[in-house]
């Protein structure tokens, strides 16, 4: 699977930059002060298939929220991505059967959907309620606290959007943030519903299975089809990932794979070992990771903490069993990790989880 | 900047620059000019500053209002206290002959007149004022601040609501707890203000169908008989999209419900059309009222209204699925169309055999 970088061209300005530049004209700020500190011109943006760079995108962002002081320009972005602005791959998802569809095709067109953040599926199960988690992670490396904000305002308010697009009314999730309260609640009373929990150790979407399967009436699978295969040919074998998120997916997957099999036969998780997982070299793989603004063991910190808390708050593991998948030599060891991680011990965060529960 | 206005006021704007220009050839047909050595660098610093800055005064005036009575007072009071200014000015540059030493003990007689007139002028403007504030009650409530309103609605944003939310808190809790001994449920009706939500329905497909601008302008026609539909004393903001709220001081629950139910009637009958096209475009809304309970903080109590609102439109979704149930039921059974003509009463009976069925 090929990667790119900060600074590959890889994003539609068609699909991201448009609409956000003409809101931003709506509210009277030149098109040419939203694209300042890019390489992109408004001129550019009437061809097809002119590109720039996640980075690019970024700075367009914050030029953005910056110039029209506006905090409801993620949401309204969001709120109409899925129904106008996919084309082909709207029409597939339009005619999904239920919600676990959907989220298969989402994951299969990660990169057309939204290259920024990816996400990693979970079931949990609790007194016979099965619910699928969709943990979101930043796929371009670290991001600043208002361009993170965007990015996940933006994913759910497209989310929630086309599910109530087909159900006709809200449908209920759980919304879990990794940041602080935002002044601006009342945009995500009426654009995303359902209560968002603000300040958590992770950035997680929960849904009961009950509604994952819930059949959505007008459908058509051969149009859904006709529509995959359109998608298909015009992206030319060309799927990429970010490379942070190839990175996050590599440790994931030696993470869970050593919980699973108990035999600890697979490599231990290095930046030697990644390194050698994606033929560079050490000091390619640093300075890579540098280039997204991050490194390799705060990546692993993160999927780690992850790790952790959701086995806390969705599976109520013991701390036994959680040091141990983690592979760590002992509790202390684990707690003060937890600690470094989330500022709080593993028996404090489970007493501060069920009491904002309760609330 | 938005020089929009600029235009209406050309004819002053040629004022300004002839008493400027008059001013200028007159003093300097009078005048010579001083050696370069007598001249007060510093005066000309100060009083070139002053002249300099009425201008900017008289530049803002003319971009900020339209054309009246009271614009035309400020303008002539700021342009005649500037000549005062200018003439000191020049005054600088310039020595003037013997017998022409008037011009010096004239040239500070403008500006008092000019501030004697500025100051009818602000008097004026307060009138003015007052008469404007008038026409803002509804969607103002004693604090201003332009940067907190919505452009799309005119109204003011959630921002402002929540400060002014803040605020009435502050109030109902300080008279509560001061007032504590006195008959409490005298003061319960009294005090306790209520909030109203109102959220159109299926607005994202009206924007799918008829695009953004239209869904704008949809928005603030609403807005306009939401205000229609308010007390004096009732503030009106925006919420966030296609929501609104109302604050309704000193007013209970019961009231807050009647209000609400004007509002959704007359938004029913807005015929809303779409640029020329002669179609009427009925909009639906959902609303929900609730008091303030004395305890919460604004947030807490926003985000309780919030799910009042999602509780009211679940239940709207269901009476409409049930609704559209009744009709395929009704469909399908040629012999049922009795239902047309009933009462809500047996409709309702209807709608719960149709369900059993």
């Amino acid at each position: 699977m090929k990667t790119f970088d900060r600074d590959d061209d890889v994003i539609l300005c068609r699909q991201f930059v448009v609409a956000l530049v003409d809101l931003a004209k709506q509210s009277g700020v030149h098109p040419d002060r939203v694209l300042k500190g890019t390489q992109c011109f408004y001129s550019d943006l009437t061809m097809s298939n002119t590109l720039i760079s996640t980075k690019e995108f970024l700075t367009i962002i914050d030029n953005a929220v910056k110039l029209t002081k506006r905090d409801d320009l993620s949401f309204i972005l969001g709120r109409k991505y899925f129904s106008s602005q996919l084309g082909a791959l709207s029409q597939a998802l339009l005619n999904c059967k239920n919600i676990a569809h959907m989220i298969k095709l989402c994951q299969l067109f990660q990169f057309q959907l939204f290259p920024f953040l990816f996400f990693t599926l979970i079931k949990s199960r609790r007194n016979n309620e099965i619910k699928t988690h969709l943990l979101l992670n930043s796929a371009i490396g670290s991001l600043t606290d208002n361009q993170e904000r965007f990015l996940y305002e933006f994913v759910l308010s497209a989310c929630t959007g086309a599910l109530k697009y087909r159900f006709g009314e809200s449908i209920p999730v759980t919304i879990r943030l990794p940041y602080e309260t935002v002044e601006h609640i009342e945009q995500y009373h009426v654009n995303i519903g359902s209560k968002p929990y603000f300040n958590q150790p992770l950035a997680m979407l929960s849904i009961d299975d009950k509604w994952l399967y819930h059949s959505i009436d007008d459908c058509s699978l051969s149009l859904k089809k006709l529509a995959i295969t359109e998608v298909k040919n015009n992206q030319k074998n060309k799927v990429y990932i970010g490379f942070t998120q190839a990175v996050c997916q590599f440790i994931h997957s030696n993470l869970t794979y050593n919980t699973c099999k108990s035999c600890s036969a697979t490599t231990d998780i290095s930046l030697q070992s990644c390194a050698q997982y994606f033929s560079v070299s050490p000091a390619t793989l640093k300075r890579k990771l540098a280039q997204h603004h991050t490194n390799f063991q705060q990546l692993l910190d993160k999927m780690r903490r992850q790790h952790a808390v959701f086995a806390i708050i969705e599976n109520q593991q013991s701390n036994e069993c959680i040091a141990s998948s983690l592979k760590f030599n002992d509790i202390p060891n684990f707690r003060r990790a937890f600690k470094r991680w989330t500022g709080l011990t593993p028996s404090a965060f489970r007493e501060n989880e069920q009491y904002s529960l309760l609330t | 900047m938005n020089l929009d206005l600029f235009s209406f006021h050309r004819y002053l704007f040629i004022v300004l620059l002839l008493a400027i220009a008059s001013v200028a050839t007159f003093t300097f047909q009078l005048g010579e000019l001083k050696e370069y050595a007598n001249i007060d660098f510093f005066d000309v610093l100060g009083e070139g500053g002053i002249t300099l800055i009425t201008l900017v005064w008289v530049f803002f005036i003319l971009i900020s209002r339209p054309s009246g009575k009271v614009t035309n007072l400020l303008f002539t009071g700021l342009t005649l206290t500037h000549i005062s200014m200018l003439l000191d000015f020049l005054d600088e540059f310039l020595l003037y002959p013997e017998d022409n030493t008037w011009l010096t003990t004239i040239e500070s007689l403008p500006a008092p007149i000019g501030m004697l007139i500025m100051s009818i002028a602000l008097y004026q403007w307060h009138l003015e004022q007052v008469s404007i504030n008038t026409q803002l009650r509804k969607t103002e409530r004693y604090y201003r601040d332009h940067s907190l309103t919505d452009f799309v609605t005119g109204l003011y944003s959630a921002k402002y609501m929540k400060t002014q939310l803040q605020r009435e808190i502050v109030n109902a809790k300080n008279v509560n707890f001061n007032d504590y001994n006195l008959d409490k449920n005298a003061q319960k009706q009294m005090l306790t203000f209520t909030l109203m939500l109102i959220d159109i329905r299926q607005f994202d497909q009206f924007n799918r169908k008829h695009g953004d601008n239209q869904g704008n302008i949809l928005l603030r026609e609403i807005a306009q008989i939401i205000l229609m539909n308010l007390r004096d004393n009732d503030l009106a903001c925006r919420y966030a999209s296609d929501c609104f709220i109302v604050l309704m001081p000193n007013t209970d629950t019961k009231t807050a419900e009647q209000v609400a139910h004007h509002i959704e009637k007359s938004i029913e009958h807005l015929a809303f059309k779409v640029g020329s096209s002669t179609t009427a475009n009925y909009q639906h809304v959902a609303s929900c009222v609730m008091s303030f309970n004395g305890k919460e903080d604004h947030l807490t109590t926003l985000e309780q209204l919030n799910e009042r609102m999602r509780i009211t439109k679940q239940r709207l979704h269901q009476q409409q699925l049930i609704k559209e149930d009744v009709i395929t039921q009704r469909d399908n059974a040629a012999t049922q169309n009795t239902i047309i003509g009933l009462d809500p009463v047996q409709l309702k009976q209807q709608t719960n055999k149709c369900m059993v069925n």
